[in-house]
């Protein structure tokens, strides 16, 4: 295997290929404290995307409930069994990655899901259910256990699992964009994919017979647009663009600032080597020993800076230009208390203040004969 | 990787010995008539080759244990066509391949344009060793038997009435929401026959022929596969070697346990095993 360096864990590790990152590499930043799981994302996806015989199981983007949602049934928690309790404890990874635990005869640590383990998207997530009800448990706010929503795509990793276990070479990652996709005239179907992404973000078509995945909406992406799962997101939880590696950090990039500069977002399961490029703003009321499983060093420092928001006015710039532009923001400016974003040419694409004005508007509405009462 | 290694030291071994003793020739016997032999009845008369097979341990990824450890090779040739009867033990027909599931197939290489000593690797050909591999597909022939996998198959309980914008745009429009299928994959496309006929020059290389002339017939009988395979003598075209009555050339062969998940380099194989066409 070939030594490549991997950022996230902070050193070099084993991949079956030659490191070659992409002339720039989609990335997307989600801000899980805002999310509520109303699935626009996946509905935009799945019309976009899977709406053709052999498709129907398949959800490129789903929207999870942590820690007991699945999609397909025990995703993580089945391949963090086979990979075992590891240190994680320093901004260097100590453990080993999937590339690393490969056994005899694999490319990478993976395992099949069943057919049934797809089949169950989101059911019984939310439900109330266990011991708890027996104690007398109800819906209340807030709620008596944590929860959070994950929202979960391709994460066009740099050094992709699903890439490095086909043994016909069907997979590839655009030099353009760093979208990782199935060449659908070359993939025969043998599944090593779905086996080997960690994430369970490859998907097998039984009725053409080949492997799918999520291709970025890289049509949108070619024309400056960002992809449709971003757009469609009515919570503003989505940003996605492009990141840069550790040394080549701009900090007018929204992406690389919450990323490197600011540290606030952080990728999906670090450990497993495959440096993702979907990073999350991490839950802040999540017990700190899931997150840094979840998240991986550091998330404690993210938790942090979040519940200071408020009084971090460069950070608020950054988060406010989540999901206020069709148009992918590659540069971002504050202004007292806007948030500016520019296109690759320049062009002014999101004017957002930090603060609605307030309007107090009296009780009886003359001009319609009619009162307004307060719905909220 | 201790494991890896005694099984690789087998492998040479086996090899040897096979070098020491020359492995028999598979006979290909000289019946009447001519087009496409694809019933077992005409192997009545050809004398059967076991040949052991081996875990495919050269290329990730493998399996250290396939489940069908020998197979039974019977070949006549008439007139103008080939037939090799392959069988072996195989307590479960794996009939379609789905999302967690796995066909149960079979495949003979020969190599093209090569003899002797520089014969290409038997194992897939090598980069200007190229052979010919035609590969028998129990979900291929079940296609041609019960026709092509159906939704309502796939999810019994499925709502019958649900919308496919393929059905209701025009084709080229259409194409482009049936993925592999509409991007021209032939792995997707509808089968005529359930034999795919392919080149390779080396692991990771294969690749379907042009043209697409093999035939086959299989059945189960409860024990196991007896698979028929049929292709015309001469080359029919690039990548297609030929079958000279009254000379020689080279076969390997592989077999895939669906109910094992094998699949792709996930096979049980054997090498170069001399062939003798009969006048």
């Amino acid at each position: 295997m070939a030594r490549v360096y991997n950022w996230q864990i902070g050193r070099e590790m084993e991949y079956p290929y030659e490191g070659a990152r992409p002339r720039r590499q989609f990335a997307a930043i989600f801000d899980t404290n805002k999310c509520i799981a109303c699935q626009s994302c996946t509905l935009a996806c799945k019309g976009a995307w899977t709406s053709s015989r052999g498709q129907e199981y398949m959800f490129w983007n789903n929207v999870e409930t942590k820690p007991y949602g699945y999609f397909p049934l025990g995703w993580d928690v089945r391949i963090l069994e086979q990979l075992g309790v590891r240190e994680a404890d320093g901004p260097v990874y100590q453990g080993k990655t999937l590339f690393e635990s490969a056994p005899a005869g694999e490319r990478v640590l993976g395992y099949l899901p069943d057919e049934a383990d797809w089949a169950h998207v989101n059911v019984g997530e939310d439900d109330s259910a266990g011991a708890a009800i027996e104690r007398g448990a109800y819906f209340q706010m807030p709620h008596v256990q944590w929860m959070f929503y994950l929202a979960r795509i391709c994460n066009h990793c740099t050094y992709p699992a699903c890439l490095a276990s086909c043994p016909r070479q069907s997979i590839y990652k655009r030099p353009e964009d760093g979208v990782v996709l199935i060449d659908q005239t070359r993939c025969r179907g043998y599944r090593e994919c779905v086996k080997g992404c960690p994430y369970k973000k490859t998907y097998y078509n039984p009725v053409t017979r080949v492997s799918e995945k999520c291709i970025g909406c890289y049509p949108r992406i070619e024309v400056g647009l960002q992809s449709t799962c971003m757009n469609a997101c009515i919570g503003k939880i989505r940003l996605q663009g492009f990141i840069s590696t550790p040394d080549q950090v701009r900090e007018d990039n929204p992406i690389d600032f919450l990323v490197h500069v600011r540290k606030l977002a952080k990728p999906l399961y670090p450990q497993f080597g495959l440096e993702p490029n979907v990073y999350y703003v991490p839950p802040i009321h999540v017990p700190p020993a899931f997150l840094r499983q979840m998240f991986g060093y550091g998330v404690e420092d993210a938790v942090a800076a979040y519940r200071k928001l408020p009084d971090d006015k460069d950070l608020l710039a950054a988060l406010a230009v989540f999901g206020n532009s069709p148009f992918i923001v590659h540069r971002f400016r504050r202004e007292g208390d806007l948030a500016l974003g520019f296109d690759e040419k320049g062009t002014e694409i999101v004017r957002v203040p930090f603060y609605e004005p307030t309007i107090l508007r009296a009780f009886e509405d003359g001009a319609h004969g009619a009162f307004r009462h307060n719905t909220t | 990787m201790r494991s890896l290694l005694a099984l690789l030291a087998l492998l040479c071994a086996a090899g040897a010995a096979l070098a020491q003793e020359g492995p028999a020739p598979v006979a290909v016997a000289s019946v009447a008539g001519r087009g496409p032999i694809d019933a077992e009845s005409a192997f009545a008369g050809a004398p059967p080759a076991t040949i052991t097979l081996l875990p495919q341990l050269i290329t990730t990824p493998f399996t250290m244990t396939p489940s069908v450890a020998s197979v039974t090779v019977r070949a006549v040739h008439n007139a103008d066509h080939a037939g090799f009867l392959l069988e072996w033990a195989d307590a479960t027909a794996n009939l379609r391949t789905g999302i967690d599931r796995f066909g149960d197939m079979a495949a003979i290489a020969f190599p093209v344009g090569a003899t002797g000593a520089a014969l290409p690797a038997p194992f897939m050909g090598n980069p200007g060793g190229r052979v010919q591999i035609l590969q028998w597909r129990a979900d291929w022939q079940t296609d041609l038997e019960r026709g092509p996998l159906t939704i309502a198959e796939l999810y019994p309980n499925a709502y019958p009435g649900d919308f496919y914008p393929e059905d209701h745009l025009p084709p080229a429009e259409g194409a482009k929401f049936r993925g592999a299928l509409g991007a021209g994959n032939p792995m997707s496309e509808r089968h005529t026959s359930s034999v795919q006929d392919l080149m390779a020059e080396g692991f990771g290389s294969l690749t379907p022929r042009e043209k697409q002339s093999a035939r086959g017939r299989a059945r189960h009988d409860g024990a196991g596969w007896h698979v028929v395979i049929t292709r015309v003598l001469a080359s029919d075209g690039d990548s297609s070697a030929a079958l000279v009555p009254g000379a020689g050339t080279s076969l390997a062969v592989a077999v895939w346990d669906g109910e094992k998940g094998e699949v792709g380099a996930r096979k049980a194989w054997a090498g170069w095993l001399p062939v003798e066409i009969a006048k």
